[in-house]
């Protein structure tokens, strides 16, 4: 999985010295032949679901989403306590299936940086436990897009590597990346998480509580239990499932100035290709049921992270990756709804 | 007056600050304060001893008098965590050589963080900058997860409360002369961006090396018969302490000026092994937890031995107490725990560094070697008035 990075960057290059070959000859043609008029607007509507259902987030609070987490096979309710996650390069595609990049307005939500764009889709206001600041839900994309017809849109959930690791508190730090949402760092890996999504399931002993809901088993599955002088107890149930999607394995490329980029052993970025797409009269959702579908979010294994953290060894990652991995190929955690 | 005319007028004071410096350093001695226009970007030196090679700062970050100065009011301002009670000088104490004497510490929401709070003398020449993490290689990256981390929780500051951290320094009656002092020209210098900048310039200032042993390196003081035995025993084969601690700054991972390769090894020395199979105990695996690679299991950085005498207790999560106790871990070649979770015999640890294998000490080896650690404490660092708490 290595390969990714490391041929990513000398690719990049070799298009670079391509361009640079062309020669200055044609810069003058290039610049000029881009008239605002050649562009037209985008606009991208963002919705999370549960199966078929919309929710109603942007008046947090830790949204129901009732029947995400499942025990014993039965349907479990859970408070969602958080859900942001990052969108990059988005781009429109053409009948002939060309892609063309999305240029996005400058925001706080959303930027440009050389060829790459990235935008932070927030669903929670502010008052979700484990929420950004108050006040701040962003569910729509919007920028500007060479004109055209277009049938389809792709991104990639995560934030591009040329961005990623990044300092958030340098002012030259795009906005949606920067020290104004730490929750959305990824302080320990030099990155940024690229999907925060944590939630809080009803205990099993008593309805209407939703702490202590998350059992702690053992790696084949039972209880865990530890033995204190002879005695043997459960070992505690805990709050909540996270999970934390990012790029992990970042090795600084040069230790020695400290100023190098980062190679990252497992890329977690997930590339997502929505064939028919109307922005018009559609929406794009993430559907949390299909996301969870293979984790029952009531249980973690002792030794692990609280739910997934993107550790390869975690036994509650596998399912997360697995379902993501089918978002990629065209799955039905994203994809086009109704507006 | 026109845009123009504007433009002219700010660029000629430039022009002539460039023509002054070129012309005091032309005369010579007297420049330095003479330099000094409030910007103070070069006015910082260094004091190296000899055998002390030049940290690496980095080119966004020059090293300045008055920036380290307002670096050591924030490192010890407790108004820099999300609740106000506690400063990144809570963990690391300067009596202590910048550690807490706690075997694992507690964030200021009072989660408790798995590992032993680093010792920070000497910190600018570190490669990596934590117990186990080869992403965090300058500090001022490596300031956003105490800062920031969720996950534990450290100083707590977060996205609901980061503007309101902000703004409690900057309605101090001190912080924003000092920051536009340091940070000239910029409209609004009080930002998170400075505030890092700022504490990584102080950390890098905390430099020492004025032990005992340093001492008696410079001539200036004779090692007792033990000490100098131990002191051999500690370069020799038969403790081999050097492989990994072997530098001027007694650890492998050095980083400064003039070094063409820097090495970032990780070691694992048999403190563990619950299941039989090298297994650490979570979330204290090493740069496993990073890597995801299995041969990474239970490696950590070897941490420098300066001022180790204070700095107990000792390894990643504070589970030995006392040096004794540490050369008796080594000389087994590794940890055997009997009873309770973390039982195993880590002296078979399938990671084990070949580095780390029973060694014979004797009584009075051990004794030799902890009184040659013990003349790795900077008495002047513990106490001097430049690194310490400016509020008290």
């Amino acid at each position: 999985m290595s390969v990714f990075s490391r041929t990513r960057f000398p690719l990049a290059l070799m298009a670079a010295a391509a361009l640079t070959a062309c020669g200055g000859g044609d810069d003058t043609t290039t610049t000029t032949t881009t008239p605002t008029a050649t562009t037209q607007s985008v606009s991208i509507d963002f919705a999370a679901t549960l199966g078929s259902t919309v929710l109603n987030i942007g008046t947090c609070a830790d949204t129901q989403v009732n029947g995400i987490a499942t025990r014993g096979g039965a349907a479990v309710n859970a408070k969602l306590t958080d859900l942001r996650f990052y969108v990059s390069n988005v781009k429109l595609l053409k009948a002939d299936g060309t892609a063309v990049a999305v240029t996005l307005d400058e925001s706080t939500w959303q930027a440009n940086s050389g060829t790459d764009s990235v935008a932070l889709i927030d669903f929670e206001d502010g008052t979700c436990t484990n929420g950004g600041a108050t006040g701040g839900t962003n569910t729509k994309l919007t920028g500007n897009v060479a004109s055209g017809t277009y049938v389809g849109v792709s991104f990639v959930l995560g934030v591009p590597e040329s961005l990623n690791h990044t300092n958030p508190a340098l002012s030259t730090t795009p906005k949606p990346i920067d020290a104004s949402v730490p929750g959305m760092a990824w302080s320990w890996q030099a990155g940024r998480k690229f999907l925060k999504i944590e939630l809080s399931p009803e205990n099993a002993t008593t309805a209407g509580t939703y702490t202590g809901g998350v059992q702690t088993i053992t790696a084949a599955g039972a209880q865990a239990t530890t033995t204190t002088a002879g005695v043997t107890t459960n070992v505690a149930n805990t709050n909540a499932f996270v999970y934390h999607l990012g790029n992990t394995g970042c090795v600084a490329d040069a230790a020695a100035t400290a100023t190098g980029g980062y190679t990252c052993s497992t890329n977690n970025q997930v590339p997502v290709t929505i064939a028919a797409f109307n922005p018009t009269s559609q929406r794009i959702t993430m559907d949390l049921q299909a996301l969870f579908a293979g984790n029952n979010a009531t249980q973690n294994t002792t030794g692990t992270a609280a739910g997934c953290m993107s550790a390869a060894d975690d036994p509650q990652c596998p399912a997360m990756f697995t379902a993501l991995t089918g978002a990629k190929s065209g799955g039905t955690i994203f994809r086009a709804i109704a507006k | 007056m026109t845009f123009a005319s504007l433009k002219r007028a700010c660029v000629l004071p430039a022009t002539l600050a460039l023509v002054l410096v070129a012309s005091l350093s032309g005369c010579g001695g007297w420049g330095t304060q003479a330099i000094d226009t409030g910007l103070s970007t070069s006015s910082w030196t260094w004091r190296l001893p000899t055998g002390f090679p030049v940290p690496v700062v980095p080119d966004n970050n020059p090293m300045s008098d008055a920036k380290v100065e307002l670096g050591r009011f924030l490192f010890h301002d407790k108004r820099l965590s999300g609740n106000g009670t506690q400063a990144c000088a809570s963990c690391h104490l300067q009596s202590l050589a910048f550690t807490d004497g706690r075997a694992t510490s507690l964030g200021s929401t009072g989660e408790a963080h798995p590992r032993n709070a680093q010792p920070l003398a000497n910190v600018a020449y570190n490669a990596t900058l934590t117990w186990a993490n080869f992403s965090l290689i300058d500090l001022e990256q490596q300031a956003l997860a105490p800062l920031f981390g969720d996950n534990p929780v450290e100083m707590g500051v977060n996205d609901r409360n980061q503007a309101a951290v902000l703004a409690r320094i900057s309605a101090d009656a001190d912080y924003p002369a000092r920051f536009a002092s340091v940070y000239a020209g910029q409209t609004q210098p009080i930002t998170w961006e400075n505030i890092i900048k700022s504490i990584a310039a102080f950390q890098r200032s905390i430099v020492s090396a004025n032990s005992r042993y340093d001492r008696a390196q410079r001539g200036e003081v004779l090692l007792t018969a033990a000490e100098t035995r131990g002191l051999n025993l500690f370069n020799g084969e038969k403790a081999e302490c050097f492989h990994c601690h072997g530098s001027f700054n007694f650890n492998d991972q050095t980083r400064h000026l003039g070094l063409r390769l820097v090495d970032t090894p990780f070691h694992n020395t048999g403190l563990y092994n619950i299941d039989g199979k090298g297994g650490f105990p979570f979330p204290n695996r090493g740069i496993l937890e990073l890597s995801g690679k299995p041969e990474d299991m239970g490696k950590f950085r070897a941490q420098t031995l300066r001022n180790v005498a204070v700095t107990a207790p000792y390894m990643h999560d504070g589970s030995i107490a006392t040096l004794e106790e540490v050369l008796d871990f080594y000389a087994a070649g590794g940890r055997v725990i009997t009873s309770g979770p973390h039982a195993g015999d880590g002296r078979n640890n399938p990671f084990k560094s070949d580095l780390v294998a029973a060694i014979s000490l004797t009584a009075q080896d051990k004794a030799d070697l902890v009184a040659f650690l013990k003349t790795l404490t900077d008495e002047d660092l513990l106490t001097d008035p430049r690194f310490s708490d400016p509020f008290q």
